[in-house]
């Protein structure tokens, strides 16, 4: 009546096997094909890896807040990307207010300074009240309910910011200070681009000391363990909750600005989408809810998105490289999430949370 | 006073200024405020405010009402009039508001920052514009800003006041009322559609000037809209009793030979007015009514058989040119069938009225005819059928083209929506890649039917190409569905938006360029034809449209009662325990891409030969947020939900063309309320919901038989 | 003849903490055998094991001759395994026939094409898993028989989630029949229902039952052999009394040694 026990031989680990195969020899080959042609100097690629850490350190400031939310409410903030676009707003006419009255030429690193301030309350507000209207009511729902939810307030900040303010490209006005290029070894970076990369970095630097040393920071690690357990042993879940989005809302707001001091065509509303979506891809890249992952995975994502196209697809011949670089990140999220779900640096997750 | 009430609100009164303030400065009122809906009285701007302003007074005295009575039905007690002085202070904050937003408008110019806070704006609050000077000076206060802020802030009392009153009246009564304004709001916006449908010499034309006058609804006719609609709406639960009546009278009164030959004729004639108005050689046909020899009456009744004949003997006439060229024969061949139904029609009402002179003679004994209830509610169905069958059938013909335009794409999105519903409704895998399949049809099609050399496409005919574009389809659905079978919901979620914008960046690219022509796209996409019937236009396409609508509907809903659509469930609810229970999740999985893909994939090539052009444009992430979001509307898993969903998520907008900009924006925010406040859609699919409201009947057996139990002793005691 | 069910050296470590440990275990067809031991013994994990839930780290699972491990779930259970859960699992938003339906799923074939067409062999197809959901149904008498079957499982009453959730494994036509705790959460009435239903599976409808349970009496009351587990391994095995007065089992409940203790603890 039963038929024999099918066969142990399982062509899906084959194809596995095979794509993974494939998937390095086109890297090697594309890679190998460009080097030898010898397109580029050591210099062009000093350069794009800069640049690509600068790029990656935005997605990592954004990766964060993926991360954080996602380590203690384990629903992806789909809307994240537009809390970035609003301190990116936000901050785009307090530079346009600073620069007409001239304070930005007199002061300009205290102007820096005064927009990440508007843009990170503009953003933190944003996220907060995102969790408390939107999320807060659906904690018990299921799954896929949030995620819904997560998905229209996206689309609902996008055309919002687009109806207040306008559907065109805004530029931020230009910074002396951060114009010029220097020249290290025959290699050309942008200032703008340290500046940046600097400036994330001291922001991951504080973010890891609170959530490391003090008491809220050990208690939204408490709650990303054991939401129920967290909340017998005295920890207020909803403050940690609420702390977690605040977090991610800062650190997404001080992302904007930098995005915007280093993106020539400047900002829009919807700028946050793609930004979105690479970010996730660096958080699960980084292994989700896990706080150096997310940063080491974002900045990984900007390098490997701004050699990739020159360095592999080039050598694959395909034309028009350069197009395809936000396809990179996705394909990227694909991969890991086959071959890696727990990401570079997760450790397995337990079944409740893969 | 209560101190809790008051905070209700203070708090109710703050969300409302809010909310008008958003509306304000996010454009929407400065957009619909272009649009009249009672002429020289309001425009759609004005009603929105006006329907925020009750919303609030409604909500204040809702929340009133729960603080009154948090707990018990038993202990209810009815809110008094008393307690709409909340919702009154609501509407005053949200006028206060709005009032102090005319004030910075008036004073400072912050158009700089905030593009929607125009000139405009401010003319729009100040209620003085484009409102005729009758409408004018029956507005309190005059004119100047003073006067208009004050006007506002007293505005916003009598609103909150209004919602509050609404709140507390009957629910008999204000059903209709809301009905009565809602039609209004709805015909008012469709004034331009009904412009195109109704503005035709004949009766059509007088019942549009009854209503409509300029670009809006009259006030008679918005009067009219009212009554009619708060009459109808009152009435409402006495329809299916008339109906089941009237059918039964037909049934037990007319001969059977009578109605069958009633239905007979009814029949031909719809069929041949089917087969003139596809066979006509233009992309409009004119309106059915104008079908020739008909109405110009320049085919006489008598040489009717003649005509029909002739078509019979000589066929060359139908053969060669299609059947434009047998246009006379179907004319004539109409005016029989016709004339000789309106012959039986003319003999019913003759035999009934008979009978109901018989009936009436019989004094005392009036009593209405009961055909056994079987045959009355096989009738009822049949008949119901029947006129469902010709209004779609129809439809085009009589509405004209921009309406049928509409129609073509709310199909074409109920046949993505079907689609989507089996992926995300049935199969539970949140797809947000969806487009993509869409685009993978489209493109399909095109690549294989383009008469364009540059693409060296195969040049094959529609119908050739079709079996081959769902197959690629459904293939391109495995592909997706392979590399995301063993991620969770959150995460195929995100890949599906990730594939689909690949399959957008590849359609664009340089690499791609040679085979899918870049950002140009893909031209010379010829058009469908069937037979003599060339599917060109919107009225025509709308019937390939209706086809695949009914079999993408007939598909799913066999599907979902079905075993494979009981799998499909059972790894929507909980996928290990599918697996448990002997479902192959894997294979299931990639058949719910498969067939989804495949549903898309029609839906995607009536598109690109609808189009004649398709390019990367058209497959943005917005179409399938869109599909998702009329599936959400409608309620996640009902297939009449996806219909209803599509209506008002793609027909609306497309009608109203202020709404197009904010579109995206109405949709999100309707996904977000819709999940906070009803999750399972307006029209739920049967049993789900209710875990989605996490609704929980407590009836668990102990607590009965405890309470039971005691029951049982306190009867022995006593 | 081989026995229906039974694992050799059967290890699965979480961690490197062997949850299941060396296990060997048997169960005859026709038999009721009750799985006891204390919290994190590791019982449920040896029946996700034998279910395909979890990838084995060692060790064989054989069921009516075919080994087990590797296969999945789906697999396991068209061979003639079906399962219950400690927390109940059902399919919520779906019907109450629909759940039992669901079971028959491995013992029918039916697939689209069926579904759009309908021919005659699917109709009776679909026929004969209505009318096997509705005899499993029947067995719960008047607790679920014409129970407004239509009705969304979750408005079932908890016990009668329960009732359920046996009859959809009741649906699969299995040989052997798991339960992982019958009796969690019932009142001491439910719970004897439970222990005489477990009796008639068996003497009525012939299912071979393995069950996991913490309540002595429905142990005592239907199991033909009882088989205790700790720290991953069997530690006795026999019949009821046997295994209640076994010295390692007593152990296991109540207490150790103070020595063994303090090693646990170091």
């Amino acid at each position: 009546m039963f038929r024999n026990a099918p066969e142990r031989f399982s062509w899906v680990a084959l194809l596995l096997w095979a794509l993974r195969v494939g998937v390095v020899i086109l890297i090697v080959w594309g890679a190998s094909a460009t080097i030898a042609s010898g397109r580029y100097s050591a210099s062009n690629w000093i350069s794009l890896i800069v640049a690509g850490l600068a790029q990656g350190s935005v997605y990592a400031l954004i990766a964060l807040g993926y991360s954080l939310v996602y380590g203690i409410l384990l629903m992806i903030n789909f809307a994240h990307g537009e809390v970035f676009m609003a301190g990116a707003f936000t901050a785009y006419f307090a530079a346009r207010a600073l620069a007409n009255s001239g304070y930005l030429e007199k002061h300009p690193l205290l102007t820096i300074g005064a927009l990440l301030l508007v843009a990170m309350t503009t953003s933190t507000i944003i996220a907060v009240l995102l969790e408390r209207i939107a999320y807060r009511p659906l904690r018990n729902a299921p799954r896929l309910v949030p995620l819904i939810t997560a998905i229209g307030a996206s689309f609902f900040l996008q055309y919002t910011f687009r109806g207040l303010y306008g559907s065109g490209f805004k530029a931020y006005p230009a910074f002396e200070i951060l114009r010029g290029r220097w020249v290290i070894g025959g290699a050309s970076i942008q200032i703008v681009q340290v500046v940046v990369l600097v400036s994330a970095l001291l922001l991951m630097a504080a973010l890891f000391w609170f959530v490391e040393r003090t008491k809220t920071g050990k208690s939204m690690r408490a709650v990303s363990e054991d939401k129920e357990i967290a909340a017998l042993m005295g920890i207020d879940v909803n403050r940690v909750i609420f702390i977690t989005f605040a977090i991610g809302g800062l650190l997404a707001g001080a992302a904007g600005v930098l995005r915007g001091l280093y993106q020539p065509q400047g900002i829009s509303a919807f700028m946050g989408f793609i930004p979105g979506l690479k970010a996730f891809t660096a958080a699960v890249l980084g292994g989700i809810g896990n706080i150096p992952g997310a940063m080491l995975g974002g900045i990984f994502l900007g390098v490997v998105e701004s050699i990739g196209p020159n360095l592999v697809l080039e050598g694959l011949g395909i034309p028009g490289a350069n197009q395809l670089r936000d396809a990179i990140a996705i394909v990227m999220l694909v991969l890991v999430l086959i071959f890696r779900p727990q990401g570079i640096l997760g450790e397995k997750l337990s079944e409740e949370k893969a | 006073m209560d101190n809790t009430k008051l905070k209700l609100g203070l708090r109710m009164g703050f969300f409302g200024a809010i909310v008008a303030l958003y509306l304000c400065l996010v454009g929407l009122i400065e957009t619909f405020g272009e649009r009249d809906i009672i002429t020289g009285v309001i425009s759609l701007g004005h009603i929105l405010l006006l329907l925020a302003g009750l919303m609030i007074g409604y909500l204040t005295m809702r929340q009133v009402d729960q603080h009154i009575n948090p707990l018990h039905e038993a202990e209810r007690k009815a809110p008094g009039l008393g307690d709409t002085a909340h919702s009154i202070m609501a509407g005053i904050i949200t006028g206060l508001a709005l009032g102090l937003l005319m004030l910075v408008l008036d004073r400072l110019n912050i158009r700089d920052v905030l593009v929607s806070a125009s000139p405009k704006l401010l003319e729009l609050l100040l209620l003085e514009n484009g409102i005729t000077p009758a409408v004018l000076s029956l507005l309190p206060f005059g004119q100047g800003l003073a006067a208009g802020v004050l006007r506002i802030v007293v505005l916003g009392a009598v609103l909150g006041l209004a919602g509050g009153a609404l709140y507390l009246l009957p629910a008999s009564v204000r059903r209709p009322l809301i009905f009565g304004i809602g039609m209004v709001a709805l015909l008012g916006l469709l004034s331009d559609l009904m412009r195109i449908a109704l503005d035709q010499p004949g009766w059509s034309e007088s019942f549009y000037k009854l209503l409509y006058t300029g670009r809006g609804l009259s006030s008679q006719g918005a009067g009219i809209t009212v009554v009619a609609t708060a009459a109808i709406t009152a009435f409402w639960s006495y329809i299916p009793d008339f109906y089941a009546r009237v059918i039964s009278i037909l049934t037990a009164w007319l001969p059977p030979w009578l109605r069958t030959t009633l239905a007979a004729l009814l029949s031909i004639s719809l069929l041949l007015r089917l087969a003139w108005f596809l066979g006509i050689e233009t992309a409009y046909p004119p309106t059915l009514p104008a079908c020739p020899g008909v109405t110009t009456g320049d085919i006489n009744l008598a040489q009717c058989p003649g005509l029909i004949l002739e078509g019979f003997t000589a066929p060359q006439g139908s053969t060669e040119g299609g059947l434009t060229s047998s246009a006379p024969i179907v004319s004539a061949a109409i005016t029989l069938a016709e004339s000789l139904m309106f012959l039986g029609i003319a003999a019913s009402i003759v035999l009934l009225l008979l009978r109901a002179v018989q009936q009436a003679s019989r004094a005392g004994k009036q009593q209405w005819p009961a055909p056994p209830p079987e045959t009355l509610e096989r009738a009822k169905r049949v008949v119901a059928l029947y006129l469902g069958v010709a209004a779609l059938l129809f439809v085009p013909g009589v509405v004209g083209v921009y309406p049928s335009e509409v129609l073509v794409m709310v199909g074409l999105y109920v046949v993505m929506g079907l689609g989507i519903n089996i992926v995300v409704g049935m199969a539970g895998l949140l797809d947000l890649g969806y487009v993509a399949f869409f685009a993978v049809g489209a493109y399909s099609t095109a690549l294989l039917t383009t008469v364009d050399a540059s693409v060296g496409g195969a040049q094959m005919s529609f119908w050739g190409a079709l079996p081959l574009v769902v197959a690629i389809t459904a293939i391109a659905g495995l592909m997706v569905g392979a590399p995301v079978l063993r991620m969770r919901g959150d995460y195929l979620a995100i890949v599906t938006l990730g594939f689909g914008e690949i399959a957008r960046i590849l359609a664009l690219s340089d690499w791609f360029k040679p085979w899918l022509g870049g950002a140009q796209g893909i031209i010379k996409i010829p058009d469908i034809h069937l037979g003599g019937i060339e599917f060109v236009g919107p009225q025509k396409l709308y019937y390939l449209i209706l086809v695949s609508c009914l079999i993408a509907y007939f598909i799913t809903a066999r599907l979902k009662g079905s075993r494979v659509g009981r799998a499909w469930g059972a790894m929507r609810e909980d996928e290990q325990v599918a697996d448990v229970m002997g479902v192959n999740t894997t294979a299931y999985k990639l058949l719910a891409f498969a067939m989804g893909a495949l549903i898309a994939s029609v839906s995607g090539a009536i598109f690109a030969a609808k189009l004649g052009t398709i390019y990367p444009h058209s497959f943005k992430v917005e179409v399938s947020i869109t599909a998702l979001g009329l599936l959400i509307v409608g309620g996640i898993g009902s297939l009449p939900g996806v219909v209803v969903g599509a209506f008002a998520l793609v027909g609306l907008p497309e009608l109203l063309r202020e709404f197009s900009e904010y579109r995206m924006l109405i949709y999100g925010a309707a996904m977000v309320i819709m999940m906070l406040v009803r999750p399972q859609g307006l029209l739920p699919s049967a049993g789900r919901g209710r875990e989605l409201q996490g609704e929980e009947l407590g009836q668990d057996d102990w607590m009965r038989m405890a309470a039971e139990a005691e029951a049982a002793g306190s009867d022995s005691a006593a | 003849m081989p026995h229906l069910l039974e694992s050799h050296g059967l290890v699965k470590s979480f961690g490197g903490l062997n949850a299941v440990d060396d296990l060997d275990f048997h169960i005859e067809e026709g038999e009721i055998v009750s799985l006891i031991g204390p919290n994190g013994a590791g019982k449920t994990t040896f029946f996700n094991l034998v279910t395909g839930f979890y990838p084995a780290d060692g060790g064989k699972v054989t069921f009516g001759g075919h080994n087990l491990l590797g296969l999945s779930p789906y697999q396991i259970t068209k061979l003639g395994l079906a399962r219950t859960f400690q927390t109940v699992r059902l399919f919520q938003e779906m019907t109450i026939l629909e759940n039992v339906m669901v079971g028959q799923h491995c013992r029918s074939r039916s697939g689209v094409l069926g579904a759009i067409f309908r021919p005659p062999s699917y109709r009776v197809e679909e026929a004969r898993i209505r009318e096997k959901a509705e005899e499993q149904l029947a067995f719960f008498g008047s607790r679920l028989a014409g129970y407004r079957l239509d009705q969304p499982a979750n408005s079932l009453s908890y016990a009668n989630r329960r009732r359920l959730e046996i009859a959809r494994a009741m649906g699969t036509e299995a040989k052997l029949i798991l339960m992982d705790e019958p009796s969690a959460g019932m009142n001491p009435k439910e719970t004897e229902e439970i222990a005489s239903l477990i009796g008639k599976l068996r003497d009525e409808r012939g299912f071979t039952i393995l069950f996991i349970e913490h309540d002595m009496k429905v142990v005592k009351g239907v199991s033909d052999r009882v088989v205790a587990m700790d720290y991953g391994h069997k530690i006795a095995e026999g019949s009821y009394e046997n295994v209640a007065n076994d010295e390692h089992v007593i152990e296991a409940y109540l207490g150790r040694k103070a020595t063994r203790e303090e090693q646990d603890e170091s």
